[in-house]
């Protein structure tokens, strides 16, 4: 959801808008994930399988894999 | 569930290639075979082949089949259904081998294997922005959209990816006011590598000669408790013929010339992009429309850090 400055914002600008020193942080904040968005990160994801599978086994404890063409904590 | 499984995520396509040459590459490998193996003891339907492996697989340490589908993350309930089965055949299977079922340890989720650990690593969002007729600038609503088809998410993907910049000093200018250009070669590799259009799915760096036009120039403002503001303004056009992009950028930074660090690091970068590549999911909606990204510096929290 827009806020209102963003929605004045875009009110007055044309379809690709300006950064600018005034806008810069706001436009920041619309690109970049909310906290909802990101909420995957709140999982201690380990970026490799092999030494997770070592993990798993000095811990005697099992694996929850999540695995994607591109590496899921990004870099796509 | 981290105190219950060893979560972990990683790249898939060369951990089961789908192609046979790359196959013939890792087929020896342990982490290929360890994951092989465990598919072939997944039901049929649930384990893909011959085609993707892209999924969540709950897995014992010795490869054990416990649950899992391929290509499963458009059903949050089927997922949590699945997990909560794994964990029952979990208890079973521990107690017939005997595994020791240690408290898993807290860890703060790392970066891709190719950034962590690096001195300087930039953290790269790009989303579509907010079209006066058009469908993006939508963010997601759970309430509203937990059960939408999964082609439903262009309407409100993003994306991150991270890069790390060995020569991030470009970035700091020399002494003076006056306006500086950021090292020719730095700029290229950052249009080239972070100015992609894979809000909605994987696209390639653009090549060499798609870059039309890339300048950053940096320039020193007031210092603040010792530290250098800086900022950031620059163009860019980049277009290889089928895919295209025109942005304006500005940022800010801060210069600690004690610690010799830029310790802040922010551009945001907004402009147009046409055009479609590889699998980013353009060729229905390519355009011209408006498109932004933050690229910051990515400074890693402490393991009681929360919120991330």
């Amino acid at each position: 959801m827009l806020n209102t400055g963003m929605a004045m914002l875009l009110a007055l600008t044309p379809q690709a808008p300006q950064p600018t020193a005034d806008n810069f942080a706001k436009w920041r904040t619309f690109i970049q994930p909310s906290s909802t968005e990101q909420a995957y990160r709140d999982i201690g994801w380990r970026n490799e399988l092999w030494p997770a599978v070592q993990e798993a086994r000095r811990l005697g404890r099992p694996l929850l894999f999540w695995t994607m063409n591109g590496h899921p904590l990004g870099c796509t | 569930m981290s105190r219950e499984f060893v979560t972990v995520a990683d790249e898939v396509y060369m951990l089961y290639p789908e192609d046979q040459w790359n196959l013939k590459r890792v087929k020896d490998k342990p982490a290929h075979q360890f994951f092989k193996r465990f598919g072939e003891a997944m039901p049929a339907g649930d384990w893909n082949h011959p085609g993707t492996k892209q999924g969540l697989y709950m897995i014992g340490p010795d490869g054990e089949y416990l649950e899992g589908k391929f290509a499963a993350s458009g059903v949050p309930d089927d997922i949590k259904a699945r997990m909560r089965r794994a964990l029952v055949r979990w208890q079973d299977l521990r107690r017939k081998k005997k595994y020791a079922n240690k408290p898993v340890p807290e860890v703060v989720s790392t970066l891709p294997a190719r950034v962590d650990g690096k001195e300087f690593v930039l953290r790269v969002h790009s989303r579509d922005l907010p079209r006066e007729n058009g469908p993006t600038g939508k963010r997601f609503d759970a309430k509203v959209d937990a059960k939408a088809g999964w082609m439903e998410f262009t309407k409100w993907a993003w994306n991150e990816n991270w890069q790390a910049v060995d020569d991030w000093r470009a970035f700091v200018p020399a002494k003076g006011n006056k306006p500086q250009e950021v090292d020719g070669g730095v700029v290229q590799r950052l249009a080239r590598e972070m100015l992609i259009d894979n809000v909605r799915g994987q696209a390639g760096k653009w090549p060499k000669d798609a870059l039309k036009k890339v300048v950053l120039t940096m320039q020193r403002g007031p210092s603040a408790k010792g530290r250098v503001t800086i900022t950031y303004r620059g163009e860019v056009d980049l277009d290889d013929g089928d895919r295209s992009i025109r942005a304006t950028l500005y940022g800010q930074g801060l210069y600690d010339p004690k610690a010799r660090d830029l310790v802040k690091f922010e551009l945001v970068a907004l402009g147009t992009r046409k055009g479609a590549h590889r699998f980013n999911q353009r060729s229905r909606d390519p355009g011209p429309a408006p498109i932004g990204f933050a690229i910051t510096r990515w400074v890693a929290p402490t393991p009681a850090a929360k919120g991330r």
